[in-house]
């Protein structure tokens, strides 16, 4: 109760910082910012990490595109990218590209995509500062918890109440697959010294913006892009209940699974209290979980865990939880993970605020509500405007 | 054991601090980290997609769109004054297999003029690109500009460029290539790219230099060639000031460093028939790999001697500041508080300005007095606390700019303002681009006050100067040597007639650049 409480008030400043402030005029942003609150009270109170988690990214995925073209409506009056804004640096540079440029860069001491420098809308140096606060904080809980582009997964893998076909099997192939995607976009990068992904197998691009078919090559791409789309965000997700393309496609994914070493947190599993009943595997929706990982008493998920919270849901025997990632590597014994209780009770009131979950938990909303104040109240003003007989 | 204890607290508190203020403080700051941290990556934009490396930059003074030395603008209200001053051209490397572009294999040239107005544009850059003496020297269409071409350098292909619709035209007249042509800085800058895929056109890929002509005319779709006419009295239709039918229809040329446009454009003749023959500027076609240092070192010696003198001027000013202060009686006056300003009495001003503004909320030089004042607080504040009294300040300053109507409070307004963004740390605040505009703005008000009586020459010269600074800060730098060279242009003119006193320190800052000999 008490953590309830210390967190939800600070939650609620930030909120209010970043959604409200010189807002508190608009409808919207206060919508908005009691959705916010909702979501975090419920998360902490309830401990249904994963359901709020889900229903805050699958909201944020939808307001972001709607919010995101209709910036770009405003600005250049179409999704199409221009010639105008390619030729003056302005596209929006975007986070799914950062490890592809970074070679590159490292060459030509140039970024290999037209977007802004700085200064702008989604400019590079902010999106790298993003990313790397993002990676030394949270980790690879970005995927998990902030990306726009998960949540469409994340919503339509819940449309079906069981899965139509079990992938538990494969789980490792389909790791080692988005590492090797990684590595080929990285070394297609290089090859030609532009970004492969964002022109050739980027599925966000009908969600967001694309190059106008104008030839033969911009035409297999758009097809290309239709059908990832359509393959790995709605169909797969449909029937496997996983985020497919995070788990197989994503570059930025594979990367952050790589680097989220420097993060703060990991999830640990207690292997005294584990069963071995494999419900976190088939839960597990970026397929960092499999037998091997049980039956093998690692005690702790694979590198591609996005900290969701998913497993930690459906454990019966509580044996998953979140751990600090200096714990964690300090512990060989993966069962030492399990931790001693308080003896007294401000004992147990210091423990519980200094727990790694809750910890974790409103890093990652910090990210969540200020990556996406920007999005959605503009977003729901949009919506108005449509209804009230305007134009998004 | 204690040692053990205090370390598994100190990390969990440090997570805690972190989780709970440190990503939020992260974000509130990241404008300033992330300008902090550009202004040493300086990351760039692969130049494939932006035009391709400048390989040479040419400077047209500013307010020569006179043509031959009196040509006036037409009447109609599309000829906005400055919309045919040219006052930049760069010319970029050619670009190969280009990402991203419909063109994937392009030539980049880029025009800044002083003010919008794309519509009234009539340019012509006719073009030697293989320097073998075959061509013409004659325009496309013989009576349109009314010049003819430097004979040792006859053009084999001209840019035509009307509005935002533009075509190549070879000399011969069998090929012709409609060109990419957009607008960008608020339509004072025309970005032409031609398109090089056609291999007639692959020649330019391997030239070095080229020898260019740049013509800029008014459009009109009933003149030759799409050119304007020009006769003694303006109207609607054509441009005035010109003696006789046989005067250039030009209004801004680029001219090579050894000729001035004036003296070219001027030689026609009525009595021979004579037409004006231009020379070309010659482009490099790719950027020099050890970049020549253009700014030439000015003698230490000079440069100490201008210091001594501009210590010496800043120092009788604040003197007969403080001498007029003691003389001024009437409390509460602006005048006074104006002095008190001047005199640097910082916290009496405030109070005087304060004062002022209780009664008359919207003075704009007062709100714009009172914006530096606060900014100057701020200054002497601790780091953070400056951020939101350095707000504060703009909040009054931007207020002034808004309230100002007549001349005097459009240049408190925009001097003040422009003063504070020069003066904060561009890294945290991001103002010094802002500050250029406020000069260049307080410059041209400056120049509608002169006329042709050259009486604000100092001023307009330490406008152009100090805007040129705030480019030099915000790392536009071609932007930055435009008004560092119109500054000097200026000094000079000034020194030539003998009109104005130019302070010592605008002169140091021009010497020490290179842009002013000794």
């Amino acid at each position: 109760m008490i953590q309830t409480i210390f967190f939800s008030g600070f939650m609620a400043a930030l909120i209010y910082f970043f959604v409200l402030a010189g807002q508190t005029q608009s409808p919207s942003a206060w919508i908005y910012a009691v959705f916010l609150l909702i979501i975090f009270v419920q998360i902490m109170r309830t401990k249904q990490i994963s359901k709020y988690r889900r229903i805050f990214q699958s909201a944020f995925a939808v307001f972001f595109m709607i919010s995101f073209i209709g910036i770009l409506y405003d600005v250049r009056g179409s999704m199409a990218i221009t010639a105008d804004t390619t030729l003056n640096a302005e596209n929006p540079f975007c986070n799914i590209i950062i490890p592809a440029i970074m070679i590159p860069y490292a060459l030509t001491k140039t970024i290999i995509y037209p977007g802004p420098i700085i200064g702008n809308f989604a400019a590079v140096i902010a999106m790298l500062f993003i990313w790397f606060i993002a990676t030394v904080t949270i980790g690879k809980g970005w995927c998990g918890w902030v990306c726009f582009y998960g949540g469409w997964e994340d919503a339509v893998s819940r449309f079906a109440k069981k899965p139509r076909l079990h992938v538990l099997s494969h789980n490792k192939d389909f790791r080692a697959f988005q590492f090797a995607f990684l590595f080929f976009i990285i070394l297609a990068t290089v090859a030609v010294m532009s970004s492969v992904y964002c022109e050739w197998f980027c599925p966000f691009k009908l969600v967001t913006e694309f190059a106008p078919i104008n030839n033969i090559p911009t035409l297999i791409a758009t097809v290309l892009f239709i059908g990832l789309f359509l393959g790995l965000v709605i169909v797969m997700p449909f029937l496997t209940r996983k985020r497919f393309q995070c788990s197989t496609l994503c570059p930025f994914g594979a990367f952050q699974s790589l680097v989220d070493r420097l993060s703060g947190y990991r999830l640990c599993i207690d292997t005294e209290k584990c069963t071995g009943c494999l419900k976190c595997a088939t839960a597990c929706p970026f397929c960092a979980i499999d037998q091997d990982t049980i039956t093998g008493k690692k005690g702790r998920p694979e590198i591609t865990c996005a900290k969701c919270g998913e497993c930690i849901g459906v454990c019966s025997s509580k044996a998953i939880r979140f751990e600090y990632a200096f714990e964690a590597r300090k512990k060989k014994d993966a069962s030492s993970c399990a931790r001693p209780e308080p003896k007294t009770r401000f004992g147990r009131t210091v423990q519980a605020l200094l727990d790694p979950q809750n910890l974790f938990i409103f890093s990652a909303f910090t990210f969540s509500v200020v990556i996406s104040s920007r999005f959605v109240p503009d977003a729901i003003n949009r919506i108005f405007r449509l209804f009230s007989g305007g134009v998004l | 054991m204690r040692n053990k204890t205090f370390s598994w607290y100190a990390r969990r508190i440090i997570l805690l601090v972190i989780a709970l203020v440190g990503i939020s403080l992260f974000f509130i700051y990241s404008d300033i980290m992330e300008r902090a941290f550009q202004s040493v990556a300086k990351f760039e934009t692969d130049p494939s997609f932006t035009g391709g490396r400048v390989a040479e930059v040419f400077y047209d003074p500013v307010g020569d769109d006179h043509g031959f030395g009196g040509l006036q603008y037409p009447t109609h209200p599309d000829f906005i004054p400055g919309s045919l001053d040219l006052v930049r051209y760069t010319v970029h490397e050619p670009v190969y297999n280009a990402k991203w572009s419909d063109l994937p294999d392009y030539w980049q040239l880029d025009l800044s003029f002083s003010a919008k107005g794309n519509q009234a544009r009539n340019i012509r850059i006719y073009i030697d690109a293989d320097g073998d003496g075959k061509g013409s020297t004659v325009p496309r269409d013989e009576m349109a500009e009314g010049v003819a071409f430097d004979p040792s350098a006859p053009w084999d292909y001209v840019v035509a460029v009307q509005g935002l619709k533009g075509s190549l035209f070879s000399a011969d007249g069998k090929f012709s290539e409609p060109l990419f042509v957009v607008s960008r800085n608020h339509d004072k800058e025309i970005v032409v790219r031609i398109p090089l895929s056609d291999r007639r056109l692959n020649g330019f890929f391997t030239v070095n230099k080229t020898s260019q002509y740049l013509c800029v005319g008014g459009w009109t779709p009933w003149g030759r060639d799409g050119y304007l006419s020009v006769a003694l009295r303006s109207s609607a239709g054509s441009g005035g000031g010109a003696p006789s039918s046989l005067t250039p229809k030009i209004y801004d040329y680029l001219a090579p460093e050894s000729r001035t446009q004036e003296e070219m454009l001027s030689l026609w003749s009525d009595d021979t028939l004579d037409i004006p023959v231009l020379f070309p500027v010659i482009a490099k076609m790719r950027a020099s790999r050890a970049e020549t240092q253009k700014n030439k070192k000015a003698d230490s010696v000079q440069i100490e001697k201008l210091k001594a003198l501009a210590g010496t001027e800043a120092q009788n000013n604040a003197l007969s500041s403080e001498q007029a202060l003691q003389k001024v009686s009437a409390v509460n006056s602006f005048e006074y508080a104006e002095l008190q300003f001047r005199a640097g009495k910082k916290k009496e001003a405030e109070a005087s300005f304060d004062r002022i503004l209780l009664s008359e909320p919207d003075n704009a030089k007062a709100l714009a007095y009172k914006g530096s004042l606060v900014a100057m607080r701020g200054g002497d504040a601790p780091p953070l606390a400056a951020v939101d009294i350095i707000a504060e300040a703009y909040r009054y300053m931007d207020r002034a700019v808004t309230l100002a109507k007549q001349s005097d409070e459009i240049l408190t307004a925009r001097l003040n303002r422009a003063n504070v963004s020069q003066a904060v740390p561009d890294i945290v605040f991001g103002k010094a681009i802002e500050g250029a505009s406020d000069f260049l703005a307080a410059a041209a008000e400056y120049r509608s006050l002169d006329g042709k009586n050259n009486t604000y020459i100092a001023e307009i010269a330490s406008a152009y100067l100090n805007a040129a600074l705030c480019f030099e800060i915000g790392g536009k730098n071609e932007d930055a040597g435009s008004w560092f060279r119109e500054a000097a242009r200026l000094v000079i003119t000034s020194d030539v007639s003998g009109s104005s006193h130019i302070p010592s320190s605008l002169r140091l800052e021009l010497v020490k650049r290179g842009y002013l000999d000794k």
